[in-house]
């Protein structure tokens, strides 16, 4: 249902498509199941149903996250506050979900034990598969809703007439008619693998994957071609930042079904095998009280004793049945770890301003240098801002700015095939007859600030060479560079500056630039 | 943990990881006295008060090994700017964590709000009680700033006021009094372990601020350890009411309701607590401006001679008070470029920001001015731009900005003649009606490829 109605063409319901009709739609959905569930719950006084009614609140809380973080996440213009715009928000509504899905588990895990220790019977389990059967069918009906949406839709802005990893080079513009041939389907099946790690597995959803996302692709290149701003921008959007968040809410809804599943089972298990104390007659129950346990065989085997007389005596139903519930819980609460356990490390991956997966920071940085007029490269960093927008920064030294400016193009052509595209290049130019000058920073700040700057770490793996020790925690400020008066015409003097490739932190520097 | 590196200012911050062990071993070692005696008592709520522990555990796990993550690794080809950041990863998931427990506990507070049950055996729990507190209050004072003790020669970085709780204005809120006390604890506990302290007061300011990320990480943990010392408080008052007024086989009265209600309350509190932390993380790892830097220095940098225009202004913090800067400028010469560009440092030196990486375009007469003129080579890879070039700039004040205030003219004359110059094709349909409201130099149109920092 949900599948087919997302495939269709340009013409097709496209709010289907919106992240938020459908986080919308799913919210408004269990929160009725909630309430109705906390009705019923009071009308048959049975409390297993006003605490199963609370998995669904958490739900509510799970889906809430994530609509507050596509309400971030859609303003991607730079702000007062945030000069990124709020594209990050999907990626910390994951992080957040998930971390708060292994909060559940815990939380169950706890009530399982609990249950280990002192089970319980079900009460009216006709009820309860009632109502269990209700959250099952929601819940389902949720993952469908998320799992094409959440796991199939993305990564459209790649699709443009470009590939990654230098598979095509398209020095020209964009060709947005380009039919999505095998490179576009590799690429996007290369992107999918790293940039979702075990989604297949951990999904199962793999398969309708690209399909799919030809289609999805197929009327985003439409829109693009036409103009539809709104539209273009909001499905250019739905990248893997917006997967992330869309998994995050299938886990829970997952997690929600397994939990359905659970209660479903076990209330029909019950309802078929359990052979319940009849309420009038003598009748003893061996599962609860474990302790009283002697005493029960004690009377049991008085009660054998007495059997002729005594026929009347029943023995509540088959004990393992209680114990069903908590170990279908320890299973579930492994199953939702093993599934979360991928979506954590991802989003914290991307909040850790990693590198990206399909990048290779050594190979970028050996070609970036083999250029000519390139002389040195360092503090080149690459993060992921969210989805597919990468970061890059780095400082090229060159010899004079006439070599800079044709190497410029080159430069970004070279961090664009690596599908990093908004880059801050900061060219460096060595100062006449400085030959221990190569690979250090030409524009440090002061040397106090040291440990204020970003990179307080040892070694720059990426400058040609390193003279500072390994032990120094100073990328680049400590290292200053006498420049010849000659290079720089202003008016106000610049102190010269010392050389001092000095490694101890402790001591005191002159220089400052 | 092995930062035995012989310096006396190191022992504090050595200790922050011995102190974290030593929590983690205290809170092991109560779980497992609960754990046994609860089986062999047969209470079981020895045995659930022991897995409470377990989400201390927890989190005590998750900060020792974010900050040992943070600590120990270096930057590599697969994260360019070191790992500092674990630690605020840390104190968030911490802090998500702590807000589900209180979630499920209020949810259980709620069902026994519907259900009173009376406490059975109110001696046990009691005793229990009273000994979960003390070692919660044992774990709040080993996190506790020791450390003026242990400085030796060293003046403090911050003054001894600080490390006093901070007076809450119209304050019942006992927790934010906790709270800021461990903030200024931790905070003024991290300030004193800099080998450079001695330098300048400016620099151990900023070595507190370097040690915030740090303070992040463990306000996670303590937030924990202060959300158990408060159940067990809450814990310890109903057993006592129902130890000094046995209830019997009577049915409930309002006795049963105190332990619910106390929760509840205990529930706002922890949360109120955790929801700043909360907070503060986020504008770290949602690359925010941070706090401590103010935007108006653009204008500042628009001013600098040479700089024509400036756009593509991106401030963000990396951890822990390292400030991290990037943005394009347009000049006219290279020489331009390099005079403007130590005094662009200077200003953001001056800010707080002390990374920062300048990237220079030069103006060609055929594009306008006001463009990025490298934005990334063609056209397609706008969505994967940082900012979207298609998107219109807002006013004079924010990175994109003119260096002459004849702008207005400029740009009617650029309207007419640059048109089809623009290296980005004009799809821009709709402008937002905030561009309507803008003053002086921007008009919507051509300029909407600028990828501006609207402010």
């Amino acid at each position: 249902m949900c599948g087919g109605m997302a495939a269709k063409g340009p013409g097709g319901p496209r709010w289907w498509q919106n992240r938020r009709a459908r986080l919308l739609c799913m919210l408004a959905l269990t929160f009725l199941f909630f309430v109705v569930e906390v009705v019923v719950s009071r009308v048959t006084s049975s409390l297993a149903m006003l605490s199963d009614s609370f998995h669904m609140l958490s739900d509510v809380m799970a889906l809430v996250v994530a609509l507050v973080a596509v309400r971030f996440a859609q303003r991607t213009r730079a702000t007062k506050k945030n000069t990124f715009g709020w594209v990050r928000a999907e990626v910390m509504g994951a992080l957040v979900n998930a971390v708060f899905l292994t909060a559940l588990c815990f939380t169950i895990l706890l009530e399982a034990i609990e249950r280990f220790t002192e089970p319980h019977e079900i009460q009216q389990p006709l009820v309860v598969i009632g109502v269990g059967v209700a959250g099952l069918i929601i819940n389902l009906l949720g993952l469908c809703l998320f799992n094409h949406h959440g796991v199939g839709g993305h990564g459209h802005s790649h699709g443009h007439g470009h590939s990654h990893s230098g598979r095509q080079h398209p020095r020209s513009g964009p060709k947005p008619e380009q039919p999505p041939g095998d490179g576009e389907a590799a690429l996007h099946r290369e992107e999918t693998s790293t940039l979702v790690e075990n989604c297949s597995s951990s999904n199962g959803v793999s398969q309708e994957k690209l399909g799919d996302m030809k289609d999805d692709m197929a009327d985003l290149q439409v829109n693009g071609n036409a103009g539809h701003y709104p539209l273009d921008v909001e499905e250019v959007e739905e990248d893997s930042s917006a997967q992330l968040n869309m998994r995050g809410v299938f886990l829970h809804v997952f997690g929600d079904a397994l939990g359905s599943v659970i209660v479903v089972v076990n209330a029909l298990l019950f309802y078929g095998l359990w052979n319940p104390c009849p309420k009038d007659g003598p009748c003893f129950n061996p599962c609860v009280n474990n302790h009283c346990m002697e005493n029960a065989t004690l009377s049991q085997t008085l009660g054998r004793a007495n059997k002729s007389e005594q026929e009347s005596i029943t023995v509540a139903g088959p004990c393992w049945l209680l114990y069903l519930d908590p170990i279908l819980c320890l299973m579930m609460v492994c199953i939702l770890l093993y599934t979360t356990y991928p979506l954590l490390r991802e989003s914290a991956l991307i909040l850790l301003q990693t590198v990206p997966k399909q990048i290779d920071v050594h190979s970028l940085n050996s070609k970036l240098r083999t250029l000519e007029g390139v002389e040195a490269v360092h503090e080149l960093h690459i993060w992921q801002l969210a989805g597919s927008r990468i970061i890059g920064t780095a400082h090229i030294k060159c010899p004079d700015p006439s070599t800079y400016m044709m190497v410029a193009k080159r430069i970004k052509e070279i961090f664009h095939d690596e599908g990093i595209h908004a880059t801050t290049i900061q060219p460096e130019f060595a100062s006449v007859g400085s030959e221990s000058g190569r690979g250090k920073c030409e524009f440090p700040c002061r040397t106090q600030c040291a440990l204020k700057q970003c990179c307080g770490t040892g070694e720059d793996s990426t400058a040609k060479k390193t003279e500072k020790s390994s032990s120094l925690s100073i990328s680049c400020s400590e290292v200053v560079i006498e420049f010849p008066k000659t290079r720089r015409t202003k008016s106000e003097s610049i102190p010269s500056v010392k050389l001092e490739a000095n490694t101890d932190q402790n001591e005191q520097f002159e220089s400052s630039l | 943990m092995g930062r035995y590196s012989g310096r006396s200012s190191r022992l504090i911050l050595m200790c922050m990881t011995c102190r974290l062990i030593l929590m983690l071993v205290l809170t092991v070692g109560f779980f497992v006295a609960e754990l046994v005696s609860g089986y062999l008592g047969n209470s079981i709520a020895l045995v659930s008060d022991s897995f409470n522990m377990l989400s201390d555990l927890i989190s005590l796990c998750v900060g020792l090994s974010t900050g040992r993550i943070a600590r120990r690794s270096r930057r590599g080809p697969r994260a360019t700017y070191g790992y500092s950041r674990a630690e605020a990863v840390g104190a968030l998931s911490n802090a998500v964590f702590l807000t589900a427990l209180c979630f499920t506990i209020f949810v259980e507070a709620i069902l026994r709000l519907a259900r009173p049950e009376p406490i059975d055996d109110a001696q046990l729990v009691l005793i229990v009680g009273t000994l979960g507190l003390a070692v919660n209050l044992v774990g709040l004072l080993v996190f506790q700033d020791w450390g003026a003790c242990c400085r030796r020669r060293r003046p403090p970085a911050l003054p001894p006021a600080a490390a006093m709780p901070r007076a809450v204005p119209g304050g019942v809120d006992v927790f934010s009094v906790c709270r800021t006390y461990t903030q200024h604890s931790v905070s003024s506990l991290n300030a004193g372990d800099s080998p450079n302290d001695q330098k300048s007061p400016e620099e151990g300011s900023e070595k507190k601020k370097e040690r915030k990320s740090e303070a992040l990480n463990i306000r996670g943990v303590l937030l924990h350890v202060m959300g158990d010392a408060l159940g067990s408080v809450v814990v310890v008052v109903a057993a006592t009411i129902f130890h000094v007024l046995p209830l019997g086989n009577a049915p409930c009265n309002w006795q049963c309701y105190i332990d619910p209600s106390l929760t509840i309350i205990m529930v706002f509190i922890i949360l109120s607590s955790a929801f700043p932390l909360i907070k503060e993380t986020s504008i770290i790892l949602l690359q925010m401006v941070p706090k401590s830097v103010n935007m108006q220095l653009l204008s500042k940098l628009a001013r600098v001679p040479g700089v024509s225009s400036l756009h593509e202004v991106h401030v963000w913090e990396l951890a822990g008070g390292k400030n991290i800067a990037t943005l394009h400028i347009k000049c006219q010469t290279p020489t331009d470029y390099q005079d403007a560009a130590y005094k662009i440092r200077k200003v953001f030196h001056e800010a707080g920001i002390h990374s920062v990486t300048i990237q220079p375009e030069y103006i060609d007469h055929k594009t306008s001015q006001l463009l990025c003129s490298s934005p990334c080579i063609s056209k397609a890879c706008d969505s994967q731009l940082c900012c979207s070039q298609r998107e219109p700039p807002l006013a004079k004040t924010n990175g994109y900005t003119e260096k002459n205030d004849s702008c207005l003219s400029e740009l009617h004359k650029d309207n007419g003649s640059s048109k089809n110059d623009i290296e980005i094709p004009i799809e821009y349909p709709l402008a937002e009606d905030s561009i309507k409201n803008v003053k002086n130099c921007d008009k919507s149109d051509e300029k909407s490829q600028l990828s501006s920092t609207r402010l």
